[in-house]
């Protein structure tokens, strides 16, 4: 569980970080998914799949990495 | 029991791991899972689905919801253990057995993007459930799920 913990805490770190720089990715990357790891950008595209595809590219596991939409409008569910 | 949550962007989130043993789904990080009490149902999404592997196809349609405006098609994913932190850091198991994973009846770019993107949500049927109370202060920034055990 330890380290179920600490991929935990590290995408929730990401996701601060995510939230910290939201206007800026809202002027630079709109309605595009960004992958994020270590508070780095580290693939994006206009679908999940495409991301996804990038991110086993470069021998990432998608479900270890965060990946957030960038909404040019709000999305409210 | 006190399961301390976050406030952040005008939404209760909560970080959590999610075990689904039928579908290989092995303690799934999942950092922002919205708290929804007008959602009757526990959701994750299409997004979750291609992250984690899960073959929507192999899946028992449920029925349709409206969710934003949009229509969704729901899929029964079953039992689950979704894992909570407490206080002290400590994960707590709860079986739930009716999570669901919704899916856009549309398929054009915008809908397609916004079923992708949806946040996995904790309904009400997984607070009653537990047995779970949330108690939320917005304007102190207090928000938290508390169970009398």
């Amino acid at each position: 569980m330890l380290a179920v913990a600490k991929t935990l805490r590290r995408l929730e770190g990401d996701l601060d970080w995510f939230y910290q720089q939201s206007k800026l990715f809202k002027k630079e990357y709109p309605d595009e998914f960004l992958a994020i790891k270590e508070r780095k950008i580290i693939a994006k595209g206009k679908t999940m799949e495409e991301v996804i595809k990038k991110l086993k590219e470069k021998k990432e596991d998608p479900s270890e990495v965060l990946i957030e939409f960038v909404p040019s409008i709000p999305m409210i569910f | 029991m006190k399961i301390p949550l976050s406030y952040n962007d005008f939404k209760i989130t909560v970080g959590l791991c999610l075990d689904i043993p039928r579908l290989r789904v092995r303690l799934k990080s999942i950092p922002n899972t919205i708290i929804d009490t007008g959602s009757p149902e526990t959701l994750i999404s299409e997004g979750h689905a291609l992250r984690f592997g899960i073959p929507i196809n192999n899946l028992s349609f449920f029925g349709h919801v409206n969710l934003g405006g949009a229509k969704f098609e729901l899929f029964e994913v079953g039992e689950a253990t979704i894992k909570l932190r407490d206080e002290k850091e400590q994960f707590i198991d709860f079986n739930f057995k009716r999570l669901c994973l919704a899916k856009s009846t549309k398929r054009d770019q915008s809908s397609l993007q916004a079923s992708q993107a949806m946040p996995m949500i904790l309904g009400v049927n997984f607070l009653e459930e537990h047995k779970l109370s949330l108690f939320f202060a917005p304007h102190e920034n207090i928000a938290y799920l508390e169970r009398k055990d």
